[in-house]
């Protein structure tokens, strides 16, 4: 008799049941899938996305060549050639060339910027195509990433 | 009612819809099972094709149908071939006898209300029985033909697991027919009236579920399959249309114990109190919704436990289920004689 009550423990009847109660919670639960293309991700503000070039309410930019941002950025992928122009106390970036080959996304860039002058946008799907698409000039940082599209 | 009508016409027909009814069933168990375990684990299961991802049994169907049939060089050809349908027809046959409800008009469309089931043997339950051991033989000469060593493992797996399990699961049955004195399906039905069965049967209740889960091969009893350490057992070397009858056997059989286990314990078309019967809700419908739960159940189980080790369900099945079962049928017929 003993055997047979210590052979009806060891079912263990109690996890039996307790793992039907967890499935059967988890049935009506909310799911957490994300249908991706379709539903998009909600990102946090500090999300570190693409780097963008900011401009002051004047369309001017706010950039005044300091050099911080390439100093900073440790795997160096922003050069700056500084320029000056009429009506401008300050220098002004004739170029701003960022390669996003190598960038890790760091902010170290942004947090190194005494002005304001540059920012990470909440873009993450960066991939592209051809590597030269990763190389950005001064106006396509004004600007969302643009998407190739191929087809068939 | 004219003998060409009663005799041919109609069981034409209840045959036509209970196998519509039933492929229709199957491919959309194989669905719920994907939607059910989804949610289980908290994610969402098939969504692209269709709304809600409804259609994705039918894409299913179409990909196995135009798959290429291979067929391994040393597997032996004719009973490669035979397994397949070895399983499936002793699975379609049992639903020979299930009673989906009472009797019915079709809508009004005949003058006198006809059982609804396609013959109601008198020996309902033993002919379920025997039919549903002749698939057996599909797994095992599957598993057997193959000539490769993960199916035969499987094949002897299933072979050694089907035949343990087919005597408590048989015994278990005792109960409710001692109880209502029949074999007839419909007559073990009517027979529960007063009380469903698996009030006063509950032992033998249980010992049904879990044999039942244990000889339609499912989890956690999935023994012959066991795709970690079998691959995917007896069923290895198939693919194509073949694999899809092993896959609709299975599914099928799943149905089958489902609706025994609806007919014999839990009052089979009739409604859980009295007094809803008054509610003209058709016994089709009430029988429906106890399968529909009887399965997820079978999926749920699927979801919660993981497969046991060989030795232990050998051990469970011989020393404790059959046990259960033998004091069960001796309780109640001991029950039985002092009644009178």
């Amino acid at each position: 008799m003993k055997g047979l009550i210590d052979f009806i423990k060891a079912f263990n009847y109690k996890d039996l049941l307790t793992g039907l109660w967890v499935t059967l919670k988890e049935f009506f639960s909310k799911n957490v899938t994300e249908q991706y293309p379709k539903e998009r991700p909600e990102l946090y503000p500090r999300f570190r996305g693409r780097l963008t070039l900011l401009k002051d309410e004047e369309g001017e930019d706010l950039c005044v060549c300091c050099m911080a941002c390439v100093k900073a950025c440790p795997t160096g992928v922003i050069s700056i050639t500084a320029d000056k122009k009429e009506g401008r106390k300050t220098r002004f970036p004739a170029k701003y060339d960022f390669n996003m080959d190598r960038c890790i996304f760091c902010e170290m860039c942004v947090e190194s910027c005494n002005f304001g002058a540059i920012g990470l946008n909440q873009e993450f799907e960066l991939a592209q195509y051809d590597r030269k698409d990763f190389k950005f000039d001064k106006e396509k940082l004004y600007i969302p990433t643009p998407k190739v599209e191929y087809k068939k | 009612m004219d003998y060409t009508m009663a005799n041919i016409v109609i069981p034409s027909v209840k045959i036509l819809i209970v196998f519509g009814v039933v492929l229709l069933t199957v491919l959309f168990l194989t669905y719920a099972e994907r939607k059910v375990i989804a949610f289980m684990q908290v994610r969402l299961g098939p969504m692209r094709v269709g709304p809600w991802g409804l259609l994705q049994p039918i894409a299913d169907g179409i990909k196995l149908f135009l798959k290429e049939d291979i067929m391994p060089t040393k597997a032996d050809k004719l009973v490669f071939f035979l397994a397949p349908t070895l399983s499936i027809v002793p699975a379609l046959l049992s639903f020979l006898v299930v009673p989906f409800g009472s009797e019915t008009t079709f809508f009004g469309l005949l003058k006198e209300p006809t059982k609804m089931v396609i013959s109601d043997l008198n020996i309902g339950i033993l002919y379920i029985l025997a039919i549903s051991s002749i698939g057996i033989y599909g797994i095992m000469l599957g598993g057997w033909s193959s000539n490769s060593k993960y199916p035969l493992l499987g094949g002897l797996r299933s072979a050694a697991q089907m035949v343990s399990y087919e005597v408590p699961l048989g015994l278990s049955l005792v109960g409710p027919v001692l109880m209502a004195n029949s074999l007839s399906m419909n007559e073990i039905v009517e027979a529960q009236k007063g009380m469903w069965f698996f009030i006063p049967q509950i032992l033998a209740f249980l010992t049904y579920i879990a044999c039942a889960v244990a000889e339609t091969n499912r989890a956690p009893y999935d023994m012959p399959e066991a795709e970690t350490e079998l691959v995917a057992g007896f069923h290895t070397e198939y693919s194509g249309m073949k694999f899809a009858f092993f896959f609709l056997a299975e599914y099928a059989n799943m149905i089958v114990v489902s609706a025994i286990a609806v007919i014999m314990f839990l009052g089979g078309w009739l409604p859980p109190f009295a007094f809803m019967a008054s509610w003209g809700i058709p016994p089709v419908i009430w029988f429906s919704l106890k399968v529909g739960f009887a399965l997820f159940c079978f999926l749920w189980i699927r979801a919660t436990y993981p497969r046991y080790r060989y030795d232990q369900l050998m051990q469970i099945g011989w020393k404790f289920f059959i046990p259960v079962a033998l004091i069960n049928i001796f309780i109640t017929a001991l029950i039985l004689v002092l009644k009178g």
